[in-house]
């Protein structure tokens, strides 16, 4: 079960963490009687994590209430995240979050969701 | 174990489908399993909205030629009493759209029509069929 800061808002449903991989900025240069280029390193950008998963409630209320509760986090400060495999993600800042569709009854109120977390080094 | 020893009075709407052979009531629910990154096996069984449908066999080849695709009607039929001494028990799925006909003639042997229903609940929270017993 992952956490945001040590909270538990994920684990009424299952969900995985798509880790992505740090970007590094460069910037590319050339001048006459240079075979090849200069590539200056600007240093270690950031990175893309996207969780998906299933939250799930006995009520309407109850899933409305969980998915206010990360749509909170969403506040441009920076967080913990660990996921599933115990595996640390510090500094972690959440773009998105999103139902990827409509609030459905089956055993229980369901939805399917994408959040978008940017790590920073 | 229930035996049943008499399919009648199965009827769509206004038409009587004579002859019942077998009346078969489905109910499926289209699962949508999930799990985590961690998870071996689905960890969340959710089903999307049921559907319930009838498929009767008929030998009244006639009747069932006379039905259209996507009318809609009550469906009803009783079956029994059973060997067992159960009484006779009233069906009916209301709201059914017929989506199947299948006529089958076979060599020597009498036809037989296959009619595929799927129900169409109005407030989408009631179940569409209903049984009872009836003495």
């Amino acid at each position: 079960m992952s956490t945001l800061d040590d909270i538990d808002l994920f684990g009424s449903g299952p969900h995985e963490l798509h880790c992505g991989t740090w970007q590094r900025a460069t910037a590319r240069r050339g001048f006459s009687g240079l075979d090849g280029e200069l590539v200056l390193d600007l240093g270690r950008r950031s990175r893309r994590l996207t969780q998906t998963g299933r939250l799930q409630a006995g009520t309407a209320e109850e899933l409305d209430g969980l998915i206010r509760d990360i749509e909170l986090r969403n506040d441009g400060k920076l967080h913990a995240l660990v996921d599933n495999h115990s595996r640390s993600f510090p500094r972690v800042l959440i773009e998105e979050f999103q139902a990827t569709g409509p609030i459905r009854i089956g055993r229980g109120f369901w939805c399917d969701y994408t959040i978008l977390f940017r790590q920073l080094p | 174990m229930e035996r049943y020893l008499g399919i009648s009075s199965v009827c769509f709407g206004q038409t009587a489908l004579g002859l019942p052979l077998s009346v078969r009531v489905s109910r499926q629910g289209q699962v949508e399993a999930a799990g985590g990154d961690a998870d071996l096996y689905a960890t969340s069984v959710q089903l999307a909205r049921p559907v319930v449908s009838v498929e009767i066999r008929t030998r009244d080849t006639a009747a069932a030629e006379s039905l259209v695709l996507a009318q809609k009607a009550d469906l009803s039929w009783q079956i029994g009493p059973t060997e067992g001494g159960s009484n006779a028990r009233q069906a009916v799925l209301s709201g059914a759209v017929l989506v199947g006909i299948e006529v089958a003639c076979e060599q020597n042997a009498p036809a037989v029509a296959t009619l595929r229903f799927v129900a169409e609940a109005p407030e989408g929270l009631c179940d569409p069929f209903s049984c009872q017993e009836v003495s």
